[in-house]
């Protein structure tokens, strides 16, 4: 008489058939897009702080013993500016910029022959670029238009990277006294663009 | 002898007949035998579980733009909706570890690379929405060379696959239940001291992935 030997099916809780569903990993896609804008900004503190900068260059007394033009009101001029920290950052490889002088001229006192109520100069503005090199941007303020320039490379970044001094300071005769008048004001207009 | 061999004969029947309709268990008894010609009934236990279904009933996609990202800050959601009969576990990959502009080499002090934030909320069909504690850097969630990050956020990072320990974990099971995946991008998410980003656009694409964890 033969025997059949049945083998048990061994019992176990782990899973045995998964459907395949279970083991789906399933995948979607987002895409993220963002820009920055062309644009300059003012730096104070190492932050953003605007669009616009200011200073003040004080010269004090225009006039020597004389009462011509001071000789030494450059070195003043230069000093003073040294001191403004002037910091601008772009987004653009190549930014536009504008230097514009204008005279520094009594408030109200007028002048006759042989005296004059305004100073004429050359503003110099040097920009720092990165990673080296510089570009001198300058204006007189006896001409009428301002001097425009595209930078050729970006603005260095980090530290203040706008430079002021000033040069040919005169009257229209060096012989020319200066009329007395508590205000004598000027100003240099500096404008970067992000581009053209 | 010939009256000796009929009785041997009776013998052998008799033991045969009184086995016929049952199953004999020989030796440990977890295996049954059963004689030529006749029946009998081997109960055989049987076993099995049933891993569940889970995947995207509506998969993640979208497009996020965030114009001027580094002026104007903003926290946009994209949806999807998991299909999981059980526990589920979601991830995610970043392709570029931030918004990236494509500007080649660039000089010191600007860069081309900005930083944001990546969260997860995962519905489930009852109980309470699963969310990272805190929103992960993007960075951390390169798909190749990712930053060092939080342990959670390390964790949501990559390909979630079955019964994986990759992906944020959803204990409970979901279906027709909106989950979403945030994304903040801004001044606060960028780092300033890394330098100043570029002028253009930046993109980047999160993968998201999800697998049942049982």
């Amino acid at each position: 008489m033969k025997k059949i030997v049945i083998a048990a099916l061994a019992v176990s809780t782990a899973l045995i058939a998964v459907p395949a569903s279970a083991q789906q990993s399933v995948s979607g896609d987002i895409t993220i897009t963002g820009s920055v804008g062309e644009k300059c900004l003012v730096v104070t503190g190492g932050a953003p702080s605007g669009t616009s900068f200011s200073g003040t260059i004080a010269l004090g007394e225009l006039s020597d013993a004389t009462g011509k033009l001071r000789s030494d009101v450059e070195a003043t001029f230069d000093a003073a500016a040294a001191a403004l920290a002037i910091q601008v950052v772009c987004t653009t490889s190549n930014p536009q910029v504008s230097v514009d002088a204008n005279a520094i001229t009594a408030a109200t006192a007028t002048a006759v022959t042989g005296y004059d109520n305004s100073i004429d100069y050359q503003a110099n503005v040097t920009f720092s670029l990165t990673p080296s090199g510089s570009k001198l941007v300058s204006n007189d303020s006896a001409s009428a238009a301002a001097t425009t320039d595209a930078l050729g490379g970006r603005l260095a970044s980090g530290a203040t990277n706008i430079t002021i001094d000033g040069a040919n300071f005169r009257t229209g005769s060096a012989t020319d006294l200066l009329v007395a008048d508590p205000t004598y004001t000027g100003h240099i207009l500096i404008t970067v663009a992000p581009s053209a | 002898m010939g009256a000796r061999a009929h009785i041997i004969i009776a013998a052998m029947a008799a033991t045969l007949t009184a086995s016929a309709a049952t199953a004999q268990c020989v030796g440990s008894c977890t295996t049954a035998t059963i004689y030529e010609g006749n029946s009998g009934v081997i109960q055989l236990p049987v076993t099995a579980t049933v891993g569940g279904r889970c995947g995207f009933a509506s998969a993640p996609s979208a497009t996020l733009d965030y114009p001027n990202f580094d002026v104007v800050e903003a926290t946009q959601s994209a949806p999807f909706v998991l299909d999981c009969t059980g526990p589920s576990r979601v991830a995610v990959t970043s392709l570029n570890g931030g918004l990236l502009n494509n500007s080649g080499a660039l000089p010191s002090g600007y860069v081309n690379l900005a930083s944001y934030t990546v969260n997860l909320r995962l519905t489930p069909t009852s109980g309470s929405q699963v969310t990272l504690a805190q929103a992960c850097p993007v960075e951390v969630l390169k798909a190749t060379g990712p930053a060092s990050g939080s342990a959670a956020c390390a964790e949501v990072r990559g390909t979630a696959s079955f019964n994986g320990n990759v992906g944020l974990r959803l204990g409970n099971a979901s279906s027709g239940q909106s989950s979403f995946i945030d994304v903040k991008v801004g001044p606060s998410t960028i780092n300033p001291a890394a330098g100043l980003l570029v002028n253009g656009d930046y993109s980047d694409t999160l993968t998201v992935t999800v697998a049942a964890s049982l």
